[in-house]
Parts: structure tokens; sequence; C-alpha cells
């Protein structure tokens, strides 16, 4: 008996329940807000700015009091007219360099920029150069090894090497 | 024989001295260095190349990793102190940077919720008593802190010495890079930062600094 009473219970529950979803529905309907050219601007300076008291964090991304606080003055600051240069040019007068995340390419920046190119080509230039090496020895075995028809299963200890491996 | 060849890391820019070495010492058995054989000669240069490319990368990461990329090094000294008007504490009065020309400022950025500021407070304090009577003329900034919170600390060192000025949404605060606190800029007569000190000031590091600047003045007058 009281379990068919907590079953009724439940039920008479569970009614409403299986309504609410369609009230929750219209409750939460989506809004779309249309973004405006002040707030891509805004965005994309916040972006491009170093949150300082993060680590490789935007102001954009950084939910920190600081980096809210920048936000708010990078909007305030675009709308009072002010150009992307001149806020970027105010928090670097007042951050140093480290306030952009993007080094200005200049000085000691410029290896940020020229390292990995250099590195690149270094990286290019050691493949082919040890790629030829290690076709040459095959070639001069195959060479040498050809006309000498006495030795024709000369076991090549690189190939017994890669069979070793490969078992 | 096949691990020898199989973990060679020889051709790599990472080699070192003692792949150098051992290249020698394996040279008569490796199969490789058989068909290959390299002179002292060939090694000493790949050794000078290796070197050449890991001693320039140790440098620079030496360098860099022995920084503290917390520590944000103020480009303002050495440049007009960024102007304010703020509402002193508990006041109406306004206090505007402009004003205090002529005068050493010492403006302090500070916090109740800031613990190194707990160590700082009684060593402005211990400054305030050295060098107020010569005219420096000392500020606190009240950073992302509510008045009453502030009240309460500072009656917990006596009361007010100084004016504590209210920074509204930090914007005075950015204005000077700040970043945490405390920090403390030390402004000269002609309004510009003179030294800027990340973290706790204390009395004797001020006094060079302070010292320097009073006899400046001494001498332009």
């Amino acid at each position: 008996m009281s379990l068919l009473l907590a079953l009724t219970l439940i039920l008479a529950q569970a009614t409403p329940l299986t309504s609410s979803p369609q009230a929750g529905d219209s409750a939460n309907t989506v809004i779309t807000v249309q973004e405006t050219d002040l707030d891509r601007r805004a965005r994309d300076l916040s972006a491009r700015l170093r949150c300082p008291v993060c680590q490789s964090q935007s102001i954009e991304e950084s939910n920190s009091p600081l980096a809210r606080e920048m936000r708010a003055l990078v909007r305030e600051k675009l709308a009072a007219g002010e150009s992307e240069e001149d806020i970027e040019r105010y928090f670097f007068e007042r951050y140093g360099g480290s306030i952009l995340l993007d080094p200005r390419p200049e000085g000691f920046n410029l290896a940020v920029y020229i390292l990995p190119a250099i590195a690149l080509i270094a990286g290019i230039t050691i493949v082919i150069v040890s790629a030829r090496k290690w076709l040459r020895p095959a070639a001069a075995t195959a060479a040498t090894s050809s006309p000498d028809t006495a030795a024709p299963d000369e076991p090549d200890p690189d190939l017994a090497a890669w069979e070793e491996i490969n078992r | 024989m096949t691990d020898d060849r199989s973990m060679d890391p020889m051709n790599g820019p990472d080699r070192t001295d003692n792949d150098a070495a051992r290249d020698i010492d394996a040279g008569a058995a490796s199969p490789h260095n058989a068909t290959a054989p390299r002179t002292p000669g060939m090694s000493w240069r790949r050794s000078l190349i290796g070197l050449g490319i890991a001693l320039p990368l140790v440098l620079l990461f030496g360098w860099g990793l022995s920084r503290d990329p917390f520590v944000i090094i103020s480009p303002l000294p050495g440049r007009p102190a960024p102007g304010f008007a703020l509402q002193v504490m508990g006041t109406d009065s306004v206090i505007d940077l402009q004003s205090l020309r002529g005068h050493v400022v010492v403006l302090n950025f500070w916090a109740s919720w800031c613990g190194p500021c707990r160590i700082e407070h009684p060593q402005l304090q211990e400054a305030r008593r050295r060098w107020e009577h010569r005219g420096v003329k000392f500020l606190g900034v009240l950073y992302d802190d509510s008045e009453n919170n502030a009240r309460r600390w500072l009656a917990g060192y006596g009361g007010e010495e100084w004016p504590t000025l209210l920074d509204p949404r930090q914007r005075s605060a950015i204005d000077y890079g700040l970043y945490g606190v405390p920090e403390t800029f030390i402004i000269d007569q002609h309004g510009v930062v003179a030294h800027k000190q990340l973290s706790v000031v204390y009395a004797d590091s001020l006094a060079p600094i302070i010292e320097a600047l009073l006899s400046r003045s001494g001498a332009d007058e």
C-alpha cells in the first residue's frame, strides 16, 4: 500500500517534470547579439595584449581582475576614438615590450623571427647531407661487388641489421 | 652491433664530445665505421660543429630560463610620471599629482589583502619619519580593495599617516604599469619617475635614492 502511494507520488512529481523541458526551452531562448565593429576591434586588440599577471595569456582570454579592467580600458579608448596603434603604444610605454604577445621585430626580438628560419634551413641541410651519406656506401658496394662474381652473396651488414630488427 | 647502428645519433646536431670520443673507441669494432673509416680530424671537425651549435643554445637557454617571467621591467623610470587626480579616502578632497611639483613623492600602491604590504607598512612609516620633514610627500593608492577593509587595516598600524587615494577600476594603477601590490614609485621634483620598487620597499634601501634627489634639489636652488 505504502509502495503504491510512493509510486503515485513519484508519478505526480514526474508529470510536471516531463513538461518542464518545454518550459525550459522557452526560458533559455538563444539570444543572438550582433557583434558591433567596436566589439570586434576591442576583441582583436585585447587578444594581442599579454595579461601581465598570467603566463602566455592575452587579456582577452584571462579572467583575472586586472585583465578585465584592461579589456574595459581598451574598449573605452577605442570608443573614445583612439587608434589601435595609440592603445598599443599606451600599454607598451607602461608595461614594456612584454605586454605585446607578438614581440616587435627589433633588436634582440629579431631572434624570435630569424632563428626558426635558420633552424629550418639547417635542419633541411643536415637531412640532405645525411641522406646522401646513407645512400653513397650502398651504391659504392653495389658497384664494386657486381663484377666480383666469386662472392655475389656478400652479406650486407646494413641489410643484416635491418632484417634483424624487422624479424 | 645492431644496437650500435640503430641507436646511432651520430648525425644529429646534438652530438656531444662524448659521442666523438666513443666514435674513436668504437672505430675498430663497428661495421659502420669499418666501411667508412673516420679520421680523427673529421671527429674534431664534427665535435667543433656540435660545440658551435650547442654552446650558443646552452647560453641562450641559461640566460632565458634563469629569468623570472613574472617580473616585468618597468619602462617608466626616467619618464614623466603619469598624471592623476584622485579622491582621498574618507574625504571629498582630490590630490592632483601636478600640485606636488617641487616635492619628492613616494607613491605606494597597496591593498589590505596584500601580504607583503604588512612588512612594508612599518618601513614606509619609518621612511616618513625620516624624510617627511624635508619635504618628501607620501601617498598611498588603494588597489582593488574596499575602503572599509583599508581603513580597518590602517587602524591596525596606528591609523592613517598619509593620504590614501582611491583608484576606481584601477585606471591609475594601469597607468603606472602595475601588475601586483605592493609597488612603489619615487617621483622627483620635476614629476619624473626616478625609481620603481617592485614588492616591498625598505627605508634603508630608499635612503640613497631619496637623499640623491633631495641633494639634487639643493644644488638646483
